[in-house]
Order: C-alpha cells, then sequence, then structure tokens
C-alpha cells in the first residue's frame, strides 16, 4: 500500500519533471554586460583596400557617422562595400561589446565561403577598421545570431584580436 | 519523507522547484581545465556541484558527518557547508572559490571559474605574474610590430586592479576564461621563450629585452622565409668562416659558420629547389676563399657569392631533400638539417590524404559570372591526385568524394584519426582587388620545417606545368595571424595548394582545362615522390 503511494508520488513528480519548463535566467543575472556602442564621436576612419603586387593596403578616408548610427556597424558597412568582395547584401546588421568582445552579427548573405586573399581583404580589413576603437579587444563573427567558424580557410569559431594600426 | 522520495529521481534530470527555486543542469568551466559535461546544477545564481566533479579537478573533497565538507585544493585546506540534492551532497561552488581567491561568473548555463591575477610586477628584469588558482600559459611572438602575447588560461583580472608597469605592458581580459599580457617592444624576439607549466606562479626573465644589445650578441630564431631582411647599416662588415658540419646521422646534421664582427641584419634562408638552399647574409664583408673538403654525405657542397648590396649568400647543395631551420647564435649561423619521418624513398604504402577544399553549401571562390565554382575545380582534382597515389602504392583518403560539406575541423581530424604521414589540401584562390594576381602559391603552416619542405617539392613540380605563374610557397600566417585551420590542426607534413585565382581571365580558363587537370595531378605525385625520395620512376624514364 505504502509502496504504490510511493510509486503514483514518483509518476506524479516525473510528469512535472517532464512538462514543466526550465526556468530562464532573468537578463538581470546575467553577470557578463551587454552594451551598444553609441555614437557621441562623428567622424571615424573608413578604409579602402587596394593591393601592391602582393601587398594588402588600406587608405583611410574620414567618415561621419550620423547620431543615433553605430559606428563599428558604419565603419564595417563602409568596409563592405568598399572592398566589393560580399554580396550586395550582405550587411553588418549589429555590434554588441561584452567584456571587449565585439560581437558582429552580419545578414544571412554574408554566409559564404571566399577564396583565400579575398578572405585575407575580408577579414584583415574588418579587425583592423574595429582597430580604431579602445573599446573593442576582439572580435566574433556571427550571421543571423549564430557564431560562424570560417569564411574559407581561417578559423574564427573564437573571437579574433582586431589589429591596431 | 520529502527526501525519501526525491532521491528516487536522477537528479541530473531535475528541474523541479525543490525549496522554492529552480534547478537546472549546469556546465562548470574549471580554469584551465576547461568543461566538463552538464554534471553541476544551477540553483538561482549558486552553482552546486557533486563531489565527484571536484575530484576531477584534482580537489580532494571529504564529506563529514554534519554535513559540511572537507576541500583540500592546490594545498590549501577549506570547509564548506553541502546542499542535499536527491540524496547526495553537492557543493555550492562560490562558497569554496570566496575561500580560495578565485571567481565565479556565470555565462548562460556555464559556470566559469577562475584564479585571480592577484600580483602582476616587473621588477629586477623580471615580470612576474601571480594567479590564486593554477592557470595554463600559451606564449606567442607577433612581428610588425615586434610583439610578445602570453595568454593565462584559467585566469582573469578583478576590476579596476591597477598594475603599476612600464608602457610597453598592456594586459586584458582576453576571454572570459583567459587573462592576456602584451609585451610590445622591439627586441621581443630576443627573449628565451620560457617553458611554462600550468602552475600559479609565473617568471618571464626580460634582461635581453632591455641589454643594449649588438648583433654580435643576439640570440634568436630566425623566422623562416624572411623576404626581407632588416637592413640596419650596410657599412657593418663581418667576416663569414668557413662551415663546419656536425652531428651526421640519420638523415640530421647540423651546418655552422662562424661570424667575426656586425653583420647587417639577420641572416635569412630559402629553398631554390628541394636540394638547394639559398642563405643570404646581410653586411657580410668577407667569406672564406678556401673551403675545407666537407665530410658529409647530406652537405655536397657550399658555394659563397657577394652581391651588389653587400651581401653573402652561402648556396648549400644537399643529396636529398632536407628541411632546414636557420638560427643565429653568438657568434655563429646555424643551419639544422632534417629528413622527414616520411624520407624512407617510398610512396608505397603511405597513408595521404587529399583534401578538396570546400564543398556543399560551402562553394569556396566563384568566377565573376559564378559559373565556376571553386568546390567544383577542388573535387576534379583532388580525384585524379588520388586515382596517381593510389596507382604508386599509396592509401589515399579522400576528405570527400562527391558535393558535401565537411567542416574544417573534421578534414584535420580525418588525417589526424588515419594517421596520415602526408596531408595535401586543394584550393583555388580569388583576389577580386587585384585581376593581375595569377598563378600557384603553396602554403605551408609557419614554423614548420617540414611542411615547408614538402611545400616546396611540390610548388617545384607544379611550376614545371602549369604555364602560370609560380608565385612560390609562402606560410599561412601571410594571410592571418593564426595561420589556415586545416594546417595548423595536422599533426603531419601538410600543405595548402592554391593552383591559380579564379578572378583572373587566363587563370580562370586554364583551371578549367583537361590537361591543366591531370598534369597538376600528376605534378603533385612528382612533389610527393621528391618529398620522400622515391626517385624509382624517375629512373624508368
Amino acid at each position: 500500500m505504502l509502496l504504490s503511494l510511493g510509486m503514483l508520488m514518483v509518476g506524479v513528480l516525473a510528469a512535472y519533471v517532464k512538462y514543466t519548463p526550465a526556468g530562464r535566467v532573468p537578463d538581470s543575472e546575467m553577470r557578463s554586460s551587454t552594451r551598444q556602442i553609441s555614437a557621441p564621436q562623428t567622424s571615424v576612419n573608413v578604409l579602402t583596400p587596394h593591393y601592391v603586387e602582393e601587398e594588402l593596403k588600406f587608405d583611410k578616408t574620414a567618415g561621419k557617422v550620423e547620431p543615433g548610427q553605430d559606428k563599428a556597424v558604419y565603419v564595417v558597412n563602409s568596409y563592405l562595400a568598399h572592398a566589393g568582395i560580399t554580396p550586395k547584401d550582405a550587411k553588418l546588421v549589429s555590434c554588441t561589446i561584452e567584456g571587449g568582445v565585439a560581437k558582429l552579427n552580419f545578414s544571412r548573405a554574408f554566409r559564404q565561403t571566399y577564396g583565400t586573399e579575398d578572405e585575407h581583404t575580408l577579414i584583415e580589413g574588418i579587425l583592423v577598421s574595429l582597430g580604431q576603437f579602445p573599446e573593442i579587444h576582439s572580435a566574433q563573427f556571427l550571421v543571423e545570431g549564430k557564431a560562424i567558424d570560417s569564411l574559407g580557410n581561417i578559423d574564427l569559431s573564437d573571437p579574433q584580436p582586431v589589429i591596431r594600426k | 519523507m520529502t527526501r525519501s522520495v526525491i532521491c528516487l529521481v536522477p537528479w541530473m534530470a531535475m528541474t523541479a522547484t525543490v525549496w522554492g527555486q529552480e534547478l537546472r543542469p549546469a556546465t562548470v568551466s574549471y580554469t584551465h581545465l576547461g568543461q566538463f559535461g552538464k554534471e553541476a546544477v544551477r540553483q538561482g545564481d549558486a552553482c552546486l556541484a557533486p563531489p565527484f566533479l571536484l575530484q576531477s579537478w584534482g580537489w580532494q573533497v571529504k564529506i563529514l558527518r554534519d554535513g559540511d565538507a572537507d576541500l583540500e585544493v592546490e594545498g590549501k585546506h577549506l570547509r564548506v557547508h553541502t546542499v542535499p540534492l536527491s540524496g547526495r551532497s553537492f557543493v555550492p561552488l562560490q562558497e569554496a572559490i570566496d575561500q580560495l581567491g578565485g571567481k565565479g561568473a556565470w555565462q548562460g548555463d556555464v559556470y566559469t571559474i577562475t584564479g585571480l591575477a592577484q600580483n602582476l610586477v616587473f621588477e629586477g628584469q623580471h615580470l612576474k605574474l601571480e594567479t590564486t588558482l593554477s592557470a595554463s600559459a600559451t606564449i606567442f611572438r607577433l612581428e610588425k610590430p615586434s610583439r610578445l602575447v602570453m595568454d593565462f588560461k584559467g585566469a582573469s583580472l578583478v576590476k579596476g586592479l591597477k598594475f603599476n608597469l612600464p608602457g610597453e605592458f598592456r594586459f586584458g581580459q582576453f576571454q572570459p576564461d583567459t587573462f592576456r599580457i602584451v609585451i610590445e617592444k622591439p627586441g621581443v624576439e630576443r627573449l628565451q621563450m620560457p617553458d611554462w607549466k600550468p602552475g600559479r606562479t609565473f617568471d618571464l626573465d626580460l634582461a635581453k629585452l632591455y641589454e643594449n644589445i649588438t648583433e654580435e650578441s643576439a640570440i634568436g630564431d630566425i623566422p623562416l622565409h624572411q623576404d626581407k631582411p632588416l637592413m640596419k647599416d650596410v657599412t657593418a662588415k663581418a667576416i663569414i668562416g668557413p662551415p663546419l658540419i656536425s652531428g651526421e646521422k640519420d638523415g640530421n646534421a647540423t651546418l655552422t659558420f662562424s661570424v667575426t664582427g656586425n653583420l647587417a641584419g639577420r641572416p635569412s634562408a630559402t629553398y631554390v629547389d628541394p636540394t638547394t638552399i639559398d642563405i643570404l647574409i646581410p653586411g657580410a664583408a668577407a667569406a672564406p676563399s678556401i673551403l675545407p673538403e666537407l665530410k658529409s654525405t647530406l652537405v655536397k657542397t657550399v658555394q659563397f657569392t657577394s652581391d651588389s648590396r653587400g651581401s653573402i649568400r652561402a648556396i648549400v647543395s644537399l643529396s636529398a631533400p632536407l628541411a632546414f631551420e636557420l638560427s643565429q647564435q653568438v657568434k655563429q649561423i646555424v643551419l639544422r638539417l632534417e629528413r622527414p619521418a616520411a624520407g624512407n624513398g617510398q610512396l608505397d604504402g603511405k597513408v595521404i590524404v587529399v583534401d578538396a577544399g570546400h564543398g556543399g553549401a560551402d562553394t569556396g571562390a566563384r568566377s565573376d559570372d559564378k559559373t565556376v565554382q571553386e568546390k567544383d575545380l577542388t573535387l576534379k582534382i583532388a580525384k585524379l591526385i588520388a586515382k596517381n597515389l593510389t596507382q604508386e602504392g599509396a592509401s589515399v583518403i579522400l576528405s570527400r568524394s562527391d558535393d558535401t560539406f565537411i567542416p574544417l575541423k573534421e578534414r584535420s581530424a580525418i588525417a589526424n584519426r588515419s594517421r596520415a604521414d602526408i596531408f595535401v589540401s586543394v584550393h583555388i584562390n580569388s583576389n577580386k582587388l587585384s585581376n593581375s594576381r595569377s598563378g600557384s602559391i603553396t602554403f605551408y603552416h609557419a614554423q614548420q620545417p617540414v611542411s615547408t619542405l614538402l611545400a616546396e617539392c611540390i610548388e617545384d613540380e607544379l611550376g614545371k606545368v602549369t604555364k602560370l605563374p609560380a608565385i612560390g610557397i609562402w606560410s599561412d600566417t601571410r594571410i592571418y595571424q593564426s595561420g589556415f585551420a586545416v594546417l595548423r590542426n595536422s599533426l603531419m607534413p601538410a600543405v595548402l595548394l592554391e593552383l591559380g585565382f579564379i578572378n583572373n581571365a587566363k587563370d580562370l580558363k586554364r583551371l578549367q582545362e583537361a590537361e591543366f587537370q591531370s598534369s597538376v595531378a600528376l605534378a603533385v605525385v612528382k612533389g610527393l615522390k621528391v618529398f620522400v625520395g622515391d626517385g624509382s620512376k624517375e629512373n624508368k624514364k
């Protein structure tokens, strides 16, 4: 009798376990700080890549970030437009910084692979573009919110250190 | 009573409300040891871990009768209370970590435990770091500008804590579990790389960085294939002594040149072909005019020539393809020669992984009109290479034999699992910014002498058949600081071939020709035969 009551209780508890959704941690409990870059700074460097024989070089021009526009998104999208390697609708949608790591969230069209020297132009240019912002130490590449591991040959699964030039 | 029922429920699956707060499985990432499955439980902001998990990190755990736990961690004794869950005692980690002076933080359902960098000082020309829990260090150099980067996995920085260091030192939290120190100062290449074991104290001798050092006494490894030797003073003139051979055994030997006086820069060395090494010695005035006979079966001759810029070249001619490492030491230049482990003279019986780049949704580079895709060309050529290698008696593993996507990490994992002797990855290049780029490049991973030799053997043969420029052999770090994933992760000699530029009209036409594809495949096999020292077919011709 006692045994069957015990069995019943186990059954009820098991059902409770199975059908109760796991609780979510409120965002306020997450320890890592997430913040959007606000853009008080209006003047930034915008890069244009070119090759001198085998060497990748960058020309710098001044770009203006409109109020309310994210400066990291602005410099990366300007770079993509100048490089002309990615499809036209491949854009950096957002950039959030967590502990110095810039999470670069690109649109779906960015997700493809490239030939080696184009991959070099693309990744180095993005990391040099972001290197002008002292609050960004490294960059994680994401497409539609999901981390990508590569654009060809280079392992991008971890955040990549920005290049200060 | 409640407790006896709960003890029947597997604790791993517990998401029920017990004592009013949600419980759910959590993963712990412990210092440099990394992540351990979903063995722990999250309750609010607390992370509760079963004793066996703590023991897997090397902690000694004793559950006392009163429900407390006695812990011994890295020589420290501590006592914490435990939480009973489904009849087992769980340890609230934060309580233990606080006593140890470490840090625990949630990222989603992963609880990351790190030691704190509690003491970072520069004194007596030593950089010293102390952490509260064991960390592991990786250390590497970067060039342009000269930097030494030290990553301490399992350590973190207390926010706002200041360390008083000279301006050439920078430090920060690189990743949630990795503390990074960077020294940016010319001369870091002179530092002796320490061999640090995981621990709580790290000591780096920086005396060499601050010495007012002359070239004569400079010690250090020299990057392979440095294209432009750093010219300091072209008027400096050193005298180079005759080459001496030592330690010749089993295909290995060391060739040493004495240096009297100051060189104008660092010597560098490149392959002319797989059996000829060209050493450039900047700012050397005189080379030996009379050469003693070299008692060596590996080194045939060493010839000196002077060039117009006041440098001396030593051309080293070998009897077989050998890997090399060049280093500059006190008053001497040392060329270490090494026969590859695969160099037993036979391709027959070797296990070779042929990796067709890209595949599936991963198209790789595409021609301007998008009709030609890198993934299709690489598969065709990889299959031809595989066919030819099989005919030579090698066991070939194709990383893919159809149009499928294979992740980068899996490609090298295939080679490592099969204990392959050689890894060859086939790719097509693209440079949309420069339509004049044309020809082949063979990549090796930085500072891997045997892979460098393999690259030279193949590129040398490619140059004979492609009818396109043979650009040469490149370190993968010329493309990106970490190199290419497939080369870095492969445990055997590994190369990545870029056979031409898909954006260049001439290369594109050539890449699609059946004659190009079959001769490239033959050239790769020929290069591999040179690498292993297999001259059998050569003799028959």
